[in-house]
C-alpha cells in the first residue's frame, strides 16, 4: 500500500502523460476481483488518514457473500517504475520527462452478463482494459463481448491468463502442453481482437504479443505473476543478450539446444522449446520440490533463484509455503503493474485516436480539440458514466471521467443529459458543481480540482442526470455520445408494496434504483404496475434486493418476471381500412404491411432513423429493402416515441389540407404504436400506408380532436385485418460444459422452445461450448434447472438477441398467443376477450 | 337562415343515451313517487314564484305530468331542466337562472355537492324499495358484537326506509352513528363532519379508523368514493336490489391508488395543464381554478382553462398541447376512466400531491376539491421558501425514465421566461424554462397557411359553402 496525502495525489494528476486509466474485465470467475486485490495490496493507494484498513474493492456484502463482483468498483494505484524499465516506454506522450511514478487508476467490473452494463461504463471512461483469461476454461463468451466492446470503444488490451496454479497443481499440464495452451488463448484473442479493429487503425498495435510483454502469467489467488520481460532480464546477462530480443527468443518457435547451445526454428531431437526451459522449466521445479516435500532441493532453488524467505515463512511447507516462495520471487504486482505502465496508453495518447468516437459535435470545435489533446486549461469536458450512492441516503456521485479542462468544487457548468440538443434548453441544467471527490472505493476524499485525464466524482449534479450525461464550461459543446450497451432489459418484474400507505416510498426506492444502475428501467405503467425491467433474472433479483433493503426500505410483493412482447403483423391487410371521426366529416384510408426482415433492426440500431437526411434514406430503403424511393420519402414519422421501429408513409396523391392534418395523423400514430390493439404492448416492425384521406373543408372541423382518435381506430383496424402476431424476445444463450453433460443441455433446452445452432468443442480443453436461441419468457429457472439436469456442470450465460414472432394467430382461441394476450390484458386491467374490428372499422 | 347558428332541430334530434335506469311510474303513483305535496308545501312556504324542476335523463319521461300536476297545486306552471351541462347528480343552477327561477327542485339521485348560490332548492330522492327486516337480520348476523363502533351510510334513494331500520337496532347498538344527508346548504369548510354529503359525529374521542362502515345502496360511483374516501376498519356493503346479502367489501384501493401514482407522475411531466370545468354549480369552483393556476404557476407549468360541457374524447382531442387536463367536478364525476383519452384526465386532489410538496400522501382521498382550498379540511399551503434560495429540485420521471425538474417555490417572480434565452436566476442557478404552448408550436410540421408561390395554379374565385360547417348546403355526406 502506498500512504499518500490528498495533495501527493493531487500533483500527480497533472502528470498526464503518467496516467494510466484502465478497466479489468473478463468472463464470470476467470479471477478478477482476486487478481485486482494482489494489485491493490501492492500500489493502492490510501489517504494517510485511512491507513491500515483493508478490503477495496468487495464495497457490498452481497458481492462477498456471492463471490461474485455486481457493482464496478474503481481504485487509485501509484507505482515507480525503475530507470532500466523506463527505457521501455519510447513514445514521449506515455512518459513525463524526469517522473518515474505513474498514477494508475484502475475499475474492477462485474463477469457475469447480466451486469455487463457496468463494465460498458468502466470502458467509457478508461483507456486500457486488463483482459484476463483462466488459462484452464480459454476464451469464453463474455471475455469475447467485452473485449469486442472495448475494442469498439477504442480501448486497448492487455492479456493476462490467470489460474496457472491450477494448470499445474489440478491438470499436472506437461509444459509444452501448457505452452500450447498459452498460445491457442493468444490466438483466439487476437482472432477477436482482430474482426473489430486492424493493426493500421488510428490505435496502432492492439493485439497483444508475449514477446513483447504485453501478456502476463500467472495466479492471482497466489498473488504472483510474470511477463517474459521478468525472465529475459534474468537471463540477459547470462546469455549477454539484450533484453527486448532476448523476450522474442523466450516465445514462439524458438529452441535452444543446451549442449550444442545453438538457437533454432525448428523442434529438434536434442533442442528444446526456449519459453518450456527457461520459463515453465524453472516454475515446474519450483513447484514439484515444494508440493513434493524435497526440502533440500528447494532450499537450493531458493538460493539460486535470489529467494530471501522472511523468518516467519521458513517454517511453512506445502501449499503455503509454495505461496509465498512464488510471491516472492515473481511478485504479481510487479509484473502487472509494469505491463499497465510500459503497454497501456495515457490519456494523452488514448484520446487523440478517441476523440471522434467520443465527442457528437464538430471535431474541430473547442470541445473536440481539447478533448484531443487532454488539455487542462481547454474548456471542460467530462462524461458521467454511472451513479454511485453515497451514505446520505437518496443522493449519488456522478463518476465520470474529465476529458478536457479541470472540473472544481464550486465551479459553475452545464450539465447535459443525453436527450440535450444544442441550442435547445431540454436536459441541459446550469449548476454550481458543489463538491469535486477523489473515489477509491468506498472511500471518497474531497480535492480542489480535477485535471484532464483523470477519474473522479462530483457531488450536487446526480439530481439532474439519470445515468450518464456531459458536463462542460463549453456553451457551444455537444453532448458525448452515449454508451451502447450489449444487453437489455427484456425482464421485467411488477412491485407493489404490503402496506399501501408505503407507495410513496416504492416511488422514491424507484427512482433510486433508477439511477443506481446503469441499466435497469424502472417504469410505473397505465395499468398502475411499478415494473422494473432488467436483463435478466440474476440482475433483477440483486436490483429487488436493493429496492426493498437500500432504496425503499419497505416490504414488497413482487409477481413473477415476465416478458414484454411486441404487436405486428404478418400480411397486408386484406381489405383498405376506412375510419370516420366522430363527426363523420373526415374519413383516413389506411393499410399495413410487415416490414421486410432486417429493417426493424435498422432501426433500432439507429442505421436507418428519422433524423436521416430523407432522400439519402429513402434510396438506402429502396436499394436495400425494396422500397417503392417516391414512398419512401414521403415517411411521416417514426413511432412509438418518434423513434421507434414502425413507419408512417404518406401514398395519397393530391389530397387537400392534408399537410394540416399531419400532426394530428403522427399524433395518433404515435399513440398506437405505442399501445397496440391486442394487449396495449408496443407494435414493432409495422409499415402503414396512408392511401386516401378526405377531409371537412373547414379547418375547425378537422381538428386534432377529429383526426388523433380516427387515426388511432384506423390503424387497429389495419393491424386486425393484416394477420396480427405477437413478438417475444429471444436470449442467444452460450452454454459452456463438460462433453458428457451437452445432452442433459439439449433435453432442458427441447422443454423450453429452445433450439440448437451451434455446438463446438473448445480447442485443446475438454469443454464444449454450445450456442442456443432461448425465448426469453422460458428462461425463467433455466440457470437453476440446467444445473440440476448436468451435475451442476453447465453454466449458461444469457443475452438479449432478437425478437422473434410467436407462432400462432392471437385471435384464435385456441393458441398459445391468444393465451399470452389475455394474460397481458389481465395484468394490465383490460377487458379481457378480444378487439371488436367493428368498432376501428366504418363503412362507407 | 341559420348563417350564424346552428341549427335549433339538431338538439331537438338529439338522442339521450339513459342505458339500463329506465322506466316509467305509474300515473296515479306520481304524486305520491315524487313527493308532489311536498314540493308544494316547500314553495308555499319559501313564497317561490318561478321555479325549476331539474330531472336527469331516466325520468325526463315523467316530467311533463310532474310539471303539470305540481303547476296545478302551486298555481305557476314550473319550468322543466333536462340534459344538465355537467352531472344530473348536481343542481344545475345556472340553467336555473337562465329563467330567472327562484327555486329549483333535483329529482332523482344526487351527489349533495354544496352549490355556489343562494337559490333555494330542494332534493327529491327516489325510493327504492328495502327490505329492513331482511337487513336488520343480516347486520345482526355479522355484528354480534354489540358494542362495535359502526358507521351507517346509505344511498340517497334508500333514505325513506333508514329511520324503520334504525327503530330495529339502534337500542342495541350504542356505538352505531347514521349519517344524515346534507340537503342543506351548510357551509362545509365549518362542518368538521361532513365527507361526501353525508353529515355524521363520532363518539367523543373516536377516530374513523375504530369504526365498521355500512353503506346501503347499490354498486356505483357512491360506493367506490366511499371506498376511497371513508377508511374505517372495514366496509361492509348491503345491496337491496340486488344481492340482498351484507357482504364485507373488497377494497381495491392499492391497484386503485398505484394506478393513480402513474397518473401523479404523469402530471409531475406535464409542461402544460388544461383546467377542465366540469361544473358551474359546485360551491367555490373557480376557488379551485385559482387554487390549480396557482399550483402550475409555481411549478412552472403552463395552464389553460378549458369549458367544453362534459368532456369526451374529441373535445379534448382538440388541444394536443395540453399534457394532461385537470377535472373540476364533483365528487361522483371527478374520478372519470381516462382510458381512451388522448391525454390522461386527473383531479385537484391528484395535482395537489404532485406539486404541492407540503402535502403528504395518505390514503384517504379527497374527493370534495372544497376541502382542498384556503379554509377547507385539508388544506395545505405551499411551502415558501424564507430563506430566498429558489434551488430548482430535480428527480426521475418515473414514466419516461428521464430527469425532470421541479421548479423550486419562486415567490419573488413567478413570470415564466418567455424568450428562448437562459434567464439568469439567482446566485448559480440558471432557470432554462421555455413558455411551452410555443415551443410546441414550433413542433409543429405545419405552421399555418402556406403561400406556395408559384406552385399552385392561380384560379378564379368561385363560390364557397354557406351555413355552418353543421349543416351545409354541399356537405360531404350529401355527396356519397
Amino acid at each position: 500500500m502506498v500512504n499518500f496525502t490528498v495533495d501527493e495525489i493531487r500533483v500527480m494528476m497533472d502528470k498526464k502523460r503518467n496516467i494510466r486509466n484502465m478497466s479489468v474485465i473478463a468472463h464470470v470467475d476467470h479471477g478478477k476481483s482476486t487478481l485486482t486485490d494482489s494489485l491493490v495490496s501492492k500500489a493502492g493507494i490510501i489517504a494517510s488518514a485511512k491507513a491500515g484498513e483493508t478490503r477495496f474493492t468487495d464495497t457490498r456484502k452481497d458481492e462477498q457473500e456471492r463471490c461474485i463482483t455486481i457493482k464496478s468498483t474503481a481504485i487509485s494505484m501509484f507505482f515507480e517504475l525503475e530507470d532500466r524499465d523506463l527505457v521501455f516506454i519510447t513514445n514521449p506522450d506515455q512518459r513525463d520527462k524526469g517522473e518515474k511514478g505513474f498514477l494508475i487508476n484502475l475499475i474492477d467490473s462485474p463477469g457475469h452478463v447480466d451486469f455487463s452494463s457496468e463494465v460498458t461504463a468502466a470502458l467509457r471512461v478508461t483507456d486500457g482494459a486488463l483482459v484476463v483469461v483462466d488459462c484452464v476454461s480459454g476464451v469464453c463468451v463474455q471475455t469475447e463481448t467485452v473485449l469486442r466492446q472495448a475494442i469498439a470503444e477504442r480501448i486497448k488490451p492487455v492479456l493476462f491468463m490467470n489460474k496457472m496454479d491450477r494448470a499445474l497443481l489440478e491438470l499436472q499440464l506437461e509444459s509444452e502442453e501448457l505452452y500450447q495452451t498459452f498460445q491457442r488463448i493468444v490466438e483466439n484473442v487476437n482472432v477477436i481482437i482482430a474482426t473489430y479493429s486492424d493493426d493500421s487503425g488510428p490505435m496502432g498495435e492492439v493485439r497483444v504479443d508475449p514477446s513483447k510483454g504485453s501478456v502476463g502469467f500467472g495466479s492471482g489467488l497466489h498473488g504472483w505473476a510474470f511477463t517474459l520481460k521478468q525472465f529475459a532480464e534474468m537471463y540477459a546477462e547470462k546469455f549477454k543478450i539484450d533484453v527486448v530480443k532476448l523476450m522474442k527468443r523466450l516465445w514462439g518457435e524458438n529452441f535452444f539446444n543446451p549442449k550444442t547451445k545453438k538457437w533454432s526454428k525448428q523442434k529438434e531431437d536434442d533442442n528444446k522449446r526456449s519459453f518450456c526451459m527457461y520459463v515453465l522449466d524453472p516454475i515446474y521445479k519450483v513447484f514439484d520440490s515444494i508440493m513434493n516435500y524435497k526440502k533440500e532441493e528447494a532450499a537450493s532453488l531458493l538460493q539460486k533463484l535470489n529467494i530471501e524467505l522472511k523468518p516467519e515463512d521458513r517454517d511453512k511447507d506445502g501449499k503455503a509455503l509454495l505461496k509465498v516462495v512464488m510471491r516472492t520471487w515473481l511478485p504479481a504486482g510487479e509484473a502487472l503493474l509494469q505491463m499497465i505502465a510500459i503497454h497501456l496508453p495515457s490519456p494523452v495518447v488514448a484520446q487523440k485516436y478517441r476523440m471522434e468516437m467520443l465527442y457528437e459535435g464538430p471535431l474541430d470545435d473547442e470541445a473536440a480539440i481539447g478533448v484531443k489533446n487532454c488539455d487542462p486549461n481547454a474548456p471542460l469536458m467530462m462524461y458521467i458514466s454511472k451513479m454511485v450512492p453515497t451514505s446520505d441516503k437518496g443522493r449519488f456521485y456522478a463518476f465520470g471521467r474529465v476529458f478536457s479542462g479541470k472540473v472544481a468544487t464550486g465551479m459553475k457548468a452545464r450539465i447535459m443529459g443525453p436527450n440535450y440538443v444544442p441550442g435547445k434548453k431540454e436536459d441541459l441544467y446550469e449548476k454550481a458543481i458543489q463538491r469535486t471527490i477523489l473515489m477509491m472505493g468506498r472511500y471518497v476524499e474531497a480535492i480542489e480540482d480535477v485535471p484532464s485525464g483523470n477519474i473522479c466524482g462530483l457531488v450536487g449534479v446526480d439530481q439532474f442526470l439519470v445515468k450518464t450525461g456531459t458536463i462542460t464550461t463549453f456553451k457551444d459543446a455537444h453532448n458525448m455520445r452515449v454508451m451502447k450497451f450489449s444487453v437489455s432489459p427484456v425482464v421485467r418484474v411488477a412491485v407493489e408494496p404490503k402496506n399501501p400507505a408505503d407507495l410513496p416510498k416504492l416511488v422514491e426506492g424507484l427512482k433510486r434504483l433508477a439511477k443506481s444502475d446503469p441499466m435497469v428501467q424502472c417504469i410505473i405503467e397505465e395499468s398502475g404496475e411499478h415494473i422494473i425491467a432488467g436483463a435478466g433474472e440474476l440482475h433483477l433479483e440483486i436490483c429487488l434486493k436493493d429496492l426493498e433493503e437500500d432504496h425503499a426500505c419497505i416490504p414488497l410483493k413482487k409477481s413473477d418476471p415476465v416478458v414484454s412482447y411486441r404487436e405486428t403483423v404478418s400480411e397486408e391487410s386484406d381489405q383498405m381500412c376506412l375510419s370516420k371521426s366522430p363527426n363523420k366529416h373526415n374519413r383516413l384510408f389506411m393499410k399495413a404491411q410487415p416490414m421486410p426482415d432486417g429493417l426493424a433492426e435498422d432501426i433500432d440500431s439507429g442505421e436507418v432513423n428519422p433524423r436521416d437526411e430523407f432522400k439519402a434514406r429513402a434510396r438506402y430503403l429502396g436499394e436495400k429493402y425494396e422500397y417503392d424511393v417516391t414512398e419512401a420519402r414521403k415517411i411521416w414519422a417514426f413511432g412509438p416515441d418518434g423513434t421507434g421501429p414502425n413507419l408512417l408513409l404518406d401514398c395519397t396523391k393530391g389530397v387537400q389540407y392534408l399537410n394540416e392534418i399531419k400532426d394530428s395523423v403522427v399524433a395518433g400514430f404515435q399513440w398506437a404504436t405505442k399501445e397496440g390493439v391486442l394487449a396495449e404492448e408496443n407494435m414493432r416492425a409495422v409499415r402503414f400506408n396512408i392511401y386516401d384521406v378526405t377531409l371537412h373543408t373547414d379547418a375547425i372541423h378537422r381538428g386534432g380532436g377529429q383526426i388523433i382518435p380516427t387515426t388511432r381506430r384506423c390503424l387497429y383496424a389495419c393491424v386486425l385485418t393484416a394477420q396480427p402476431r405477437l413478438m417475444e424476445p429471444v436470449y442467444l444463450c452460450e452454454i459452456q460444459c463438460p462433453e458428457v453433460a451437452v445432452g442433459g443441455i439439449y433435453g432442458v433446452l427441447n422443454r423450453r422452445r429452445g433450439h440448437v445452432f451451434e455446438e463446438m468443442q473448445v480447442a485443446g480443453t475438454p469443454m464444449f461450448v454450445v450456442k442456443a436461441y432461448l425465448p426469453v419468457n422460458e428462461s425463467f429457472g433455466f440457470t437453476a434447472d440446467l444445473r440440476s439436469n448436468t451435475g451442476g456442470q453447465a453454466f449458461p450465460q444469457c443475452v438479449f438477441d432478437h425478437w422473434q414472432v410467436l407462432p400462432g394467430d392471437p385471435l384464435d382461441s385456441s393458441t398459445k398467443p391468444y393465451v399470452v394476450v389475455q394474460e397481458t390484458r389481465k395484468r394490465k386491467g383490460l377487458k379481457e376477450g378480444l378487439p371488436d374490428l367493428t368498432q376501428y372499422l366504418d363503412k362507407l | 337562415m341559420f348563417a350564424f347558428s346552428s341549427n335549433e332541430n339538431a338538439v331537438l334530434e338529439r338522442k339521450a343515451d339513459i342505458g339500463e335506469g329506465s322506466r316509467s311510474v305509474a300515473t296515479r303513483d306520481i304524486d305520491c313517487y315524487y313527493e308532489l305535496d311536498k314540493c308544494a308545501e316547500w314553495t308555499k312556504k319559501n313564497e317561490l314564484n318561478k321555479i325549476c324542476l331539474q330531472f336527469p335523463d331516466a325520468l325526463l319521461c315523467d316530467s311533463v305530468e310532474v310539471a303539470l300536476r305540481l303547476g296545478k297545486k302551486i298555481g305557476t306552471v314550473p319550468y322543466i331542466l333536462g340534459d344538465t351541462s355537467y352531472g344530473s347528480c348536481c343542481v344545475d343552477e345556472v340553467a336555473a337562472q337562465h329563467v330567472n327561477a327562484d327555486g329549483i327542485i333535483h329529482f332523482g339521485h344526487a351527489c349533495l355537492t354544496p352549490t355556489n348560490g343562494s337559490l333555494p332548492k330542494l332534493y327529491v330522492f327516489e325510493k327504492l324499495p328495502v327490505d329492513c327486516h331482511h337487513f336488520v337480520s343480516c347486520f345482526r348476523c355479522v355484528f354480534t358484537c354489540k358494542t362495535t363502533k359502526i358507521l351507517l351510510l346509505y344511498d340517497v334513494c334508500y333514505q325513506h326506509a333508514v329511520d324503520s331500520i334504525i327503530a330495529n337496532i339502534a337500542t342495541d347498538f350504542p356505538n352505531m352513528i347514521v349519517s344524515e344527508l346534507a340537503i342543506t346548504n351548510r357551509s362545509p369548510e365549518a362542518d368538521e363532519g361532513t365527507k361526501l354529503g353525508r353529515h355524521f359525529k363520532l363518539l367523543n374521542e373516536s377516530r374513523l379508523e375504530e369504526y365498521s362502515i355500512v353503506f346501503i345502496g347499490r354498486d356505483g360511483p357512491t360506493l367506490s368514493n366511499i371506498a376511497l374516501t371513508f377508511l374505517g376498519k372495514d366496509l361492509y356493503w348491503y345491496d337491496p336490489s340486488g344481492t340482498k346479502k351484507l357482504e364485507h367489501y373488497n377494497v381495491q384501493n392499492n391497484k386503485f391508488l398505484m394506478k393513480r401514482m402513474h397518473l401523479i407522475e404523469r402530471i409531475r411531466d406535464a409542461k402544460t395543464m388544461g383546467i377542465v370545468i366540469g361544473t358551474l354549480g359546485a360551491s367555490n369552483y373557480l376557488g379551485a381554478v385559482d387554487r390549480l393556476k396557482e399550483l402550475a404557476k409555481q411549478r412552472k407549468k403552463k395552464s389553460y382553462i378549458i369549458a367544453v360541457g362534459k368532456p369526451n374524447v374529441p373535445k379534448l382531442a382538440n388541444f394536443p398541447e395540453i399534457d394532461i387536463f385537470v377535472l373540476i367536478a364533483c365528487p361522483e364525476n371527478s374520478l372519470l376512466d381516462s382510458k381512451g383519452f388522448y391525454r390522461p384526465i386527473v383531479t385537484p386532489y391528484e395535482v395537489e400531491l404532485a406539486c404541492n410538496s407540503n402535502r403528504e400522501w395518505s390514503q384517504g382521498y379527497v374527493l370534495e376539491f372544497q376541502h382542498l382550498l384556503l379554509g377547507g379540511r385539508h388544506y395545505q399551503e405551499v411551502e415558501d421558501n424564507l430563506d430566498g434560495t429558489t434551488e430548482d429540485t430535480a428527480d426521475i420521471s418515473l414514466i419516461t425514465g428521464q430527469a425532470r425538474v421541479m421548479p423550486g417555490w419562486d415567490s419573488s417572480s413567478h413570470s415564466i421566461p418567455t424568450s428562448g434565452v437562459v434567464a439568469l436566476k439567482g446566485d448559480s442557478t440558471v432557470s432554462t424554462n421555455l413558455a411551452t404552448g410555443s415551443e410546441f408550436l414550433t413542433k409543429r410540421s405545419w405552421q399555418g397557411l402556406e403561400q406556395n408561390l408559384g406552385q399552385n395554379e392561380a384560379v378564379l374565385a368561385s363560390k364557397g359553402q354557406s351555413g355552418v360547417p353543421q349543416n351545409y348546403d354541399t356537405d360531404l355526406d350529401t355527396m356519397s
